[in-house]
C-alpha cells in the first residue's frame, strides 16, 4: 500500500512535469470514456435497467409468435390466457395488459387526454407493488358487467386532483363512462409502457370466436426456481396441446416466454444500440492508441531511469505496476472529465427525446451502474494505453540500458514498429467511424433539405379521440367529423381544414386489396399498400395538387359509389398500362371485402410510408371517411391551414371542439414542422452521435499521427544530419520524414474501409435515403483523412528542415 | 559459510555476446573471489570487459557458463525476479553517470531501493537520512539532482547504494563523470566507507584511483592477466576450502 501510494505520488509528479503529454492524454481519455459513458448509459435506461420492482427480472412477457405469417409478438387471445393461466405450472400469477388512450375529465371539468392502459385485476400482485393509496383491483372487477372502477397514477392524482386522499371512491368520466376511482398507484409507476391510469381488462373469452377477437401481450412472474427456459417450455407445451386441439385458430402459433422489457427493443434497435457502442469504444481504443503511443515515446527517453530502478532491486512487475499507475493516474482525471461529458451526454440526449417519451423504465442518467462502467473502462484503458509500453520499457536489458547514452537505440526501433502498427490501427478504426459519420450527416443534411410534397409551413395539426360510449357507431362519428369540419373550416384563422387518419410523413398503415381483373391464386396473394382515410379537402389543406381526375368531395357518402384516390407509385405499380382513373379495387379486413372502389383521381406521393422506411414501397391510396368511417375507428388526425402563426391556433381549435363537445380534449397539438422534426428525432439524435463519434475519432487519429511523426522526426535527427551531411535537400527530407506517416495512413484507410463496409450495415435503420455503402461517403472520408493525416505528418516532418548538420552529428 | 569469508565467488564465467553474424567472447574463465570487507578494483582498458564483470556481479546480466555464489549462495540460476531481490537486499550500485532519477528528490532517491524492498515508512525515513549523514548530503535531501554538482548527485548515489546495508558495493567509474576534486572526494568517501566495514569492488581504467584499492584485478580482452592477484584469488579460494 505504501508503495502504491509513493506510485500514485510519483505519478502526479510526471503528470505535472509533462503537461503537454498529460493534457494531450487526459483529453484523449476523456472523450473516449466520455463517449463510451454515454452510450452506455443509453444502453444502460434501454436495456439493463429493467422494471423498478422487487425482483423484477422474474416478472416476464409472454407472446403467441407465427412465423409463416411472420408474426414476430403476437398478443394472447383470451381463449388461450385462461389456457395458459389455468395450466401452466411455472407463473405465480398470469395477466394481460392492453394500452389506450384515456380522455379523462375530472373535478374541473375539462376534457384531458392521457395514456391509459386495461389489465387483469392482478397487475399489482404480479409486479409485486401496492397502491400509496385505496386498493388495487378485485378479480370479479375483471368481470363482464362488474362496476366500472379505476385507478389513478401518483402524477394525476397530483396534478388533477391536488394529492388529496378524497379521490378514492370519487366518479370521473374515462372515455365517456363513468368510473370509480379505487386507488392510487406509487409514484412513477406507469405500468405497462407509460400509462397514467388503469382500468381493468374484461376477460370474457365467450364473447368472441375463438379465432376471431381481441389480443393482448401476456405478463406474469415466474414461480420461485423457475429459470426462463423451463416456463418457455412449460407454454410451449401447452402451445403445442392447443394446436393440435384447435387447429383453426392455433395452427402455426406458438407462445413464447422472455423478459418482459425485451418487447421495447426490437433486433435493429439493439444491433444499432450495440453498434453505437461498438463506435465509442471504437473512438475509446484510439485515444488508448493515442496515449500508449506518447508512452512509447516517454518510454523511450525513460529507459534509463526503468534499468537504475531496476538495478537497484525493483522487480519488473513493480515498475510495470509503477508505470501502469502513471497512465492510470491521467485515466482517472481523464474518466472524471469523462463522467462530466456523460452527464452532458446524458442532458442532451433526454432533451433530445422528451416529445418521444420511452418507456416508464427507460431512464437515462449516470447511475451505479454506468459511474461503475466509467471506472473500469478507465481502468481498462489505463491498462490498454499503459501495459505494452510498460512491458516494452522494461524488457530491454539492463547493462543496456544503463550503458546507453540514448543515442538511436535498438528498442527505439521496436518501439517504431509497434507504434506504426498502433497508428495503423488508429487511422483504421477512425476511417470506419468516419464513414459512418459520413452517411450521418448525409442523412441529416437530407432531413434538412428534405423537398416535403406537402405544405409544412402554416399548417396546425393535432388529434382527438371519440370515446365509444358517446359515439358508439359509425353513424354517430361520421356526422360528428363532418360537423366538426366545417365548423373548422369557418374557424378564424384557418383557411382550410380535413380531418384523416393520420398526418403526411407520419406512415399510414397497410392493408390488403384486391384489383379487378387480376387473378390472385391464393389469399395469401393479395398485395398491400398504404392506407389513408381522409375528408374532403385533405389535398387542399397541404397545397398537395390532384394530378389526374378529383379529389374527394361531401358528395362521396355511404350512399354513392365508393371511391378513392390512389398516389403515382400504386399507378405505377399496380396498372401496367398507368392508368388509373376509372380502375377498381376494393379492400379485405380479416374474413370482411367490402365493395368495389372507382379509382377518381391521382396524387402524389406524400410519404405514406413514413420517413426513413427507405425499403418500403410508397405506394397508396385514400379513401373518404364518409365512406369508411367504421374502418377509421375513433381516433383522427385534424390539419388545418392557418393564415397566421399555427402554434396560436390550439387555444381556437380546442372552442371549436368544446362547442360541439366540451368532454372531449384536444391533444397532440403541434405545427406540422413539429409533426416532422417529431418523425425524424431519431434519424437527428442517433446521426448526431454518430458524428460526434466520427469526428472526434478524425481528431484524436489526426493528434495521434502529429505525435507520432513528431517523435519519429525527434528520434530520427543523427539520422536527418547525416543525410543532410552528405547533401540531400530540405524538400527530399521532408518527403522521406513523410513517408512512413504516409504508408501509415494508407494501409490504415485500406483496413477502415474495408472495417466500415462490414460494420456500417446496422447503421441503415437511422440513415435516410442513405445506402450505407455510398460511395461518395466513402470516397470523401477517403479524402478527408487523407487530406488530415497529410497535413498531421506534414508539420512535424517540415522540422527537419531547421535541423542543423553540426548540430544533430554532436547531439548523436 | 561453504566458502569461509569469500564474499562473492566466480568459478569458469565466461559472457559471450552473440550477434547475427558473429560472437563476442566479453569475459573468458573468469575466477575470482572477493573477501568480505575487502576494497578491490577491476582495472584495465576500455573494452576488456570490466564493466562487464561488474555488471555479471551485480546481477544485471547472466554469464554465458560458469557459476556464481553469493555469500556461500548460488544465484547463477535465478529469476529474473529473484535477481532483483538479491540486488536489492545484498548489493548496492555507484555508477559512474549517476544515475539518479531527475524526478525524484535526494530523499526519494535514497529511500527508493527500500521501498522496491518492502521496508516501512519509519524505518524508509530513518534509513535514508543516516546514509545521506554517511555521504555528507543530508541538508540536500529535499533537492533535485539537477539542483546538485556532480559530487553531490555521486555522494547521493553513494547514499542510495549503502542505505540498504548491503553486502557489497559495485562502483563503476565512480569518479569518470567528476572533475579531480571531486572525484577524489568521491574517492575518499568510498574509502571512508570502506573503513566503516563495507566490502568495495571498483571498476576503473584511472590509475590515480588505485591506491585506493587494497587489491587490483587487471583484465585483458575479457581475462583477468594480472598474475599474482590471480593468485592471491586462487590461494584464497584454496585457503578457504
Amino acid at each position: 500500500m505504501d508503495g502504491f501510494i509513493n506510485d500514485v505520488k510519483f505519478g502526479i509528479r510526471m503528470l505535472i512535469k509533462s503537461p503537454v503529454l498529460s493534457l494531450i492524454a487526459i483529453v484523449a481519455f476523456a472523450l473516449g470514456i466520455g463517449l463510451t459513458t454515454t452510450v452506455f448509459s443509453i444502453v444502460n435506461g434501454a436495456m439493463y435497467k429493467g422494471l423498478p420492482f422487487d425482483d423484477a427480472d422474474r416478472v416476464v412477457s409472454v407472446w403467441r409468435v407465427n412465423p409463416e405469417r411472420e408474426i414476430e409478438r403476437g398478443g394472447v387471445t383470451l381463449y388461450d390466457y385462461v389456457e395458459y393461466r389455468d395450466q401452466n405450472s411455472s407463473l405465480e400469477a398470469f395477466g394481460l395488459w392492453s394500452n389506450g388512450a384515456v380522455n379523462l375529465v375530472g373535478a374541473d371539468d375539462k376534457p384531458e387526454r392521457y395514456q391509459g392502459a386495461r389489465v387483469t385485476a392482478n397487475m399489482f400482485e404480479i409486479l409485486r407493488v401496492a397502491p400509496v393509496l385505496g386498493r388495487g383491483f378485485l378479480p370479479e372487477e375483471e368481470e363482464p358487467g362488474a362496476e366500472p372502477v379505476m385507478i389513478i397514477g401518483y402524477e394525476v392524482w397530483q396534478e388533477k386532483f391536488d394529492g388529496s386522499p378524497e379521490v378514492i371512491g370519487r366518479t370521473v368520466r374515462t372515455n365517456g363512462e363513468p368510473r370509480t376511482i379505487v386507488g392510487v398507484a406509487p409514484e412513477g409507476f406507469k405500468f405497462p409502457i407509460e400509462a397514467d391510469m388503469w382500468a381493468p381488462l374484461e376477460v370474457n373469452p365467450l364473447e368472441h370466436d375463438r379465432d376471431d377477437g381481441p389480443q393482448f401481450p401476456g405478463f406474469g412472474r415466474l414461480k420461485p426456481g423457475v429459470s426462463l427456459d423451463r416456463a418457455s417450455a412449460d407454454f410451449a407445451t401447452i402451445g403445442l396441446r392447443l394446436e393440435a386441439e384447435y387447429p383453426e385458430s392455433n395452427e402455426g402459433f406458438s407462445p413464447i416466454v422472455e423478459p418482459f422489457t425485451k418487447f421495447t427493443i426490437g433486433n435493429e434497435l439493439h444491433a444499432l444500440l450495440f453498434t453505437m457502442l461498438g463506435a465509442a469504444i471504437g473512438v475509446l481504443l484510439i485515444g488508448c492508441a493515442n496515449v500508449a503511443n506518447l508512452l512509447f515515446a516517454r518510454a523511450a527517453v525513460r529507459e534509463k531511469e526503468v534499468a537504475v530502478r531496476s538495478a537497484i532491486g525493483a522487480k519488473r512487475k513493480q515498475i510495470v505496476r509503477q508505470l501502469l499507475i502513471e497512465v492510470g493516474v491521467l485515466s482517472a482525471i481523464g474518466g472524471a472529465v469523462g463522467v462530466l461529458i456523460g452527464i452532458a451526454g446524458m442532458a442532451w440526449f433526454n432533451r433530445a427525446v422528451a416529445t418521444n417519451p420511452p418507456p416508464f423504465w427507460m431512464t437515462f442518467d449516470i447511475d451505479g451502474r454506468v459511474l461503475l462502467f466509467a471506472t473500469l473502462a478507465s481502468g481498462l484503458a489505463a491498462v490498454a494505453a499503459g501495459l505494452f509500453p510498460a512491458l516494452r520499457a522494461t524488457d530491454k536489458g539492463l547493462n543496456e540500458a544503463l550503458n546507453d547514452e540514448g543515442r538511436g537505440s535498438s528498442s527505439g526501433l521496436r518501439m517504431g514498429r509497434v507504434t506504426s502498427a498502433i497508428v495503423i490501427g488508429e487511422v483504421a478504426v477512425s476511417c470506419g467511424l468516419l464513414i459512418a459519420a459520413g452517411l450521418m450527416i448525409k442523412s441529416v443534411a437530407q432531413l434538412r433539405t428534405i423537398d416535403m410534397p406537402f405544405a409544412i409551413e402554416n399548417i396546425f395539426t393535432a388529434r382527438l379521440n371519440l370515446p365509444e360510449t358517446d359515439y358508439p357507431d359509425a353513424d354517430a362519428r361520421t356526422d360528428f367529423y363532418r360537423e366538426f369540419l366545417q365548423r373548422l373550416q369557418t374557424t378564424p384563422g384557418i383557411e382550410a381544414a380535413t380531418l384523416s387518419d393520420g398526418l403526411p410523413a407520419r406512415g399510414n398503415g397497410l392493408r390488403t386489396f384486391e384489383i379487378e381483373g387480376v387473378d390472385y391464386p391464393t389469399e395469401r396473394d393479395y398485395p398491400r399498400a398504404r392506407e389513408g382515410i381522409v375528408t374532403p379537402g385533405y389535398f387542399a389543406t397541404f397545397q398537395a395538387p390532384v394530378l389526374e381526375g378529383r379529389p374527394f368531395e361531401f358528395a362521396d357518402t355511404g350512399d354513392n359509389l365508393p371511391v378513392a384516390l390512389v398516389n403515382r407509385s400504386f399507378v405505377r405499380e399496380y396498372f401496367e398500362d398507368g392508368v388509373g382513373i376509372g380502375k377498381r379495387f376494393r379492400i379485405h379486413q380479416g374474413n370482411d371485402v367490402y365493395d368495389w372502389m372507382t379509382v377518381v383521381g391521382v396524387v402524389p406521393d406524400m410519404k405514406m410510408e413514413g420517413i426513413g422506411n427507405n425499403d418500403q414501397s410508397p405506394a397508396g391510396y385514400y379513401i373518404a371517411v364518409d365512406q369508411f368511417a367504421e374502418i377509421l375507428g375513433n381516433t383522427v388526425s385534424v390539419g388545418a391551414r392557418t393564415t397566421g402563426d399555427p402554434g396560436a391556433m390550439a387555444a381556437r381549435v380546442r372552442e371549436t371542439l368544446a362547442a360541439l363537445d366540451p368532454n372531449l380534449p384536444v391533444y397532440d397539438a403541434m405545427s406540422m414542422q413539429a409533426v416532422i422534426d417529431d418523425a425524424t428525432w431519431f434519424y437527428r439524435v442517433f446521426g448526431t452521435l454518430f458524428m460526434t463519434f466520427g469526428f472526434t475519432a478524425l481528431f484524436l487519429a489526426a493528434v495521434g499521427l502529429y505525435g507520432v511523426m513528431s517523435f519519429s522526426v525527434s528520434q530520427r535527427r543523427r539520422e536527418m544530419g547525416i543525410r543532410m551531411a552528405l547533401g540531400a535537400k530540405e524538400d527530399r527530407l521532408i518527403r522521406f520524414a513523410m513517408r512512413r506517416g504516409m504508408r501509415q495512413l494508407a494501409i490504415g484507410i485500406v483496413i477502415g474501409i474495408a472495417l466500415a463496409a462490414l460494420a456500417t450495415k446496422p447503421l441503415q435503420i437511422i440513415l435516410y435515403e442513405v445506402d450505407a455503402r455510398d460511395p461518395v461517403i466513402f470516397g470523401g472520408v477517403v479524402l478527408a483523412l487523407a487530406l488530415v493525416g497529410a497535413i498531421a505528418s506534414y508539420i512535424p516532418a517540415r522540422r527537419v528542415s531547421r535541423i542543423h548538420p553540426a548540430e544533430a552529428l554532436q547531439s548523436g | 559459510m561453504e566458502q569461509g569469508n569469500a564474499l562473492i565467488r566466480l568459478e569458469g564465467v565466461n559472457k559471450i555476446f552473440y550477434t547475427e553474424e558473429m560472437e563476442t567472447h566479453a569475459l573468458s574463465d573468469i575466477d575470482l573471489q572477493i573477501r568480505d570487507g575487502e576494497f578491490a578494483e577491476v582495472m584495465g582498458p576500455s573494452g576488456c570487459g570490466k564493466s562487464t564483470l561488474l555488471s555479471l556481479i551485480g546481477l544485471l546480466d547472466t554469464p554465458t557458463e560458469g557459476g556464481y555464489w553469493l555469500n556461500g549462495e548460488s544465484v547463477s540460476d535465478l529469476s529474473p525476479s529473484e535477481r532483483a531481490e538479491v540486488r536489492n537486499r545484498h548489493i548496492g550500485f555507484i555508477f559512474q553517470a549517476f544515475n539518479l532519477i531527475g524526478d525524484l528528490t535526494v530523499f526519494e532517491n535514497v529511500e527508493l531501493p527500500l521501498i522496491y524492498g518492502g521496508v516501512d515508512a519509519g524505518t524508509r525515513r530513518e534509513a535514508s537520512q543516516r546514509a545521506l549523514e554517511r555521504v555528507g548530503m543530508s541538508h540536500r535531501m529535499d533537492h533535485y539532482p539537477s539542483q546538485l554538482s556532480g559530487g553531490q548527485r555521486q555522494r547521493v548515489a553513494a547514499a542510495r547504494a549503502v542505505v540498504g546495508d548491503p553486502l557489497i558495493l559495485l562502483a563503476d567509474e565512480p569518479t569518470g563523470n567528476l572533475d579531480s576534486t571531486n572525484g577524489e572526494a568521491v574517492m575518499q568517501l568510498l574509502r571512508d566507507l570502506h573503513a566503516e566495514g563495507s566490502t568495495i569492488l571498483m571498476v576503473t581504467h584511472d590509475p590515480r584511483y588505485s591506491a585506493y584499492a587494497e587489491r587490483t584485478i587487471h583484465l585483458f580482452d575479457g581475462r583477468i592477466t594480472d598474475e599474482e592477484a590471480e593468485i592471491e584469488a586462487l590461494g584464497l579460494a584454496q585457503a578457504s576450502v
